[in-house]
């Protein structure tokens, strides 16, 4: 029953990255999509939670995969354009921290888009921050 | 057996199924059956699910305490502050596990009070481990997301020094490269189109 809801994910997880290669901005196309697929998203969180290995293995398989698609998308939204590798090792910080605080109940466009708004102004905010203290 | 103990016995047991499966772990006959009571005495000492789960919530409340008191002692995040929270393995779990069910609110907003004391105890610690002069709100706010990060990444067979030095060194990690990346302007421009 377990491998087969692992399976039933993993298709339905080959929907999901099929849309989100057509996507060509986080705000709103992502966040939309995310919603439009919550049971996956919410499927893979308490993948990464269950931390049993066929589990893990099939949300880093799923993880990875959403992580080669955004990365220029990603880069595009936060305007990291030259540094996309520095760019997606902020963005795994920030899913996993969406995955944290996002249920089946409070998903939605509205919060997703509060919570990478945030980590988008925080990361330009320190950048601006790191470059104020150079010049002085 | 004083029924102060007898009592303390069901909510230690109480809390490491917490800890363990979050809410679906609190079944009276499965706590009973671990500790090879009768159920009968849980409704003498705690009245219904509502009254443990009141108590569940209070010895967490002190557990963290003493993990805040334990926090004053500390000079680093690594290995210091790292080490401590594997030494509080079970309370992390069941902060962990809280923080998951937003849906229980008693245990949600217990844990929002223990975050709420922990960014306070361990802020200074974390700037200096990070090695910035960018502002504490900035740097606070960082350590909201990493931690958040933790919550997701976490479970009990995996919290242990490893796991938390790979996690702290990615977050400075990604800060570093942001200082990197402004000091070497030629390399390329950070929010800036070639």
């Amino acid at each position: 029953m377990y491998l087969e809801l692992l399976a039933l994910d993993l298709k339905k997880a080959v929907t999901y990255t099929d849309d989100l290669a057509k996507i060509n901005t986080i705000d709103p196309e992502y966040l939309e999509l995310d919603v439009k697929h919550k049971v996956s998203v919410m499927f893979q969180v308490q993948l990464i939670r269950m931390n049993e290995s066929a589990s893990l293995r099939v949300a880093e398989m799923i993880d990875q995969e959403q992580v080669d698609i955004l990365r220029d998308v990603w880069s595009e939204y936060l305007g990291v354009y030259d540094n996309p590798d520095l760019a997606i090792r902020y963005f795994v910080m920030v899913r996993d921290m969406c995955y944290a605080r996002i249920s089946i109940k409070n998903i939605s466009t509205p919060l997703l888009r509060e919570l990478i708004a945030e980590a988008k102004a925080l990361m330009r905010r320190m950048v601006k921050s790191n470059a104020a203290l150079q010049l002085n | 057996m004083t029924k102060a103990r007898n009592s303390t016995l069901w909510i230690e047991e109480g809390y490491n199924l917490f800890a363990h499966e979050g809410p679906e772990g609190i079944h009276i006959e499965k706590i009973a059956r671990n500790l090879q009571l009768n159920k009968s005495a849980f409704y003498h000492y705690f009245g219904d699910l509502d009254g443990f789960c009141m108590e569940l919530i209070q010895m967490h409340h002190n557990k963290a305490d003493l993990f805040l008191r334990e926090i004053s002692d500390l000079h680093n995040i690594d290995p210091e502050y790292l080490l401590l929270l594997v030494k509080h393995t079970p309370t992390v779990m069941f902060q962990v596990q809280s923080t998951r069910n937003q849906k229980n609110y008693l245990f949600y907003d217990a844990s929002r009070s223990v975050d709420r004391k922990v960014n306070i105890a361990v802020g200074r610690l974390w700037r200096e481990y990070l090695d910035t002069d960018i502002s504490i709100e900035l740097t606070d706010r960082y350590y909201n997301i990493i931690r958040d990060k933790f919550y997701t990444r976490v479970t009990f067979q995996n919290l242990n020094y490893q796991f938390l030095h790979e996690l702290a060194s990615e977050a400075k990690g990604i800060l570093n490269r942001l200082k990197e990346h402004k000091s070497h302007p030629k390399q390329g421009t950070i929010f800036t189109r070639r």
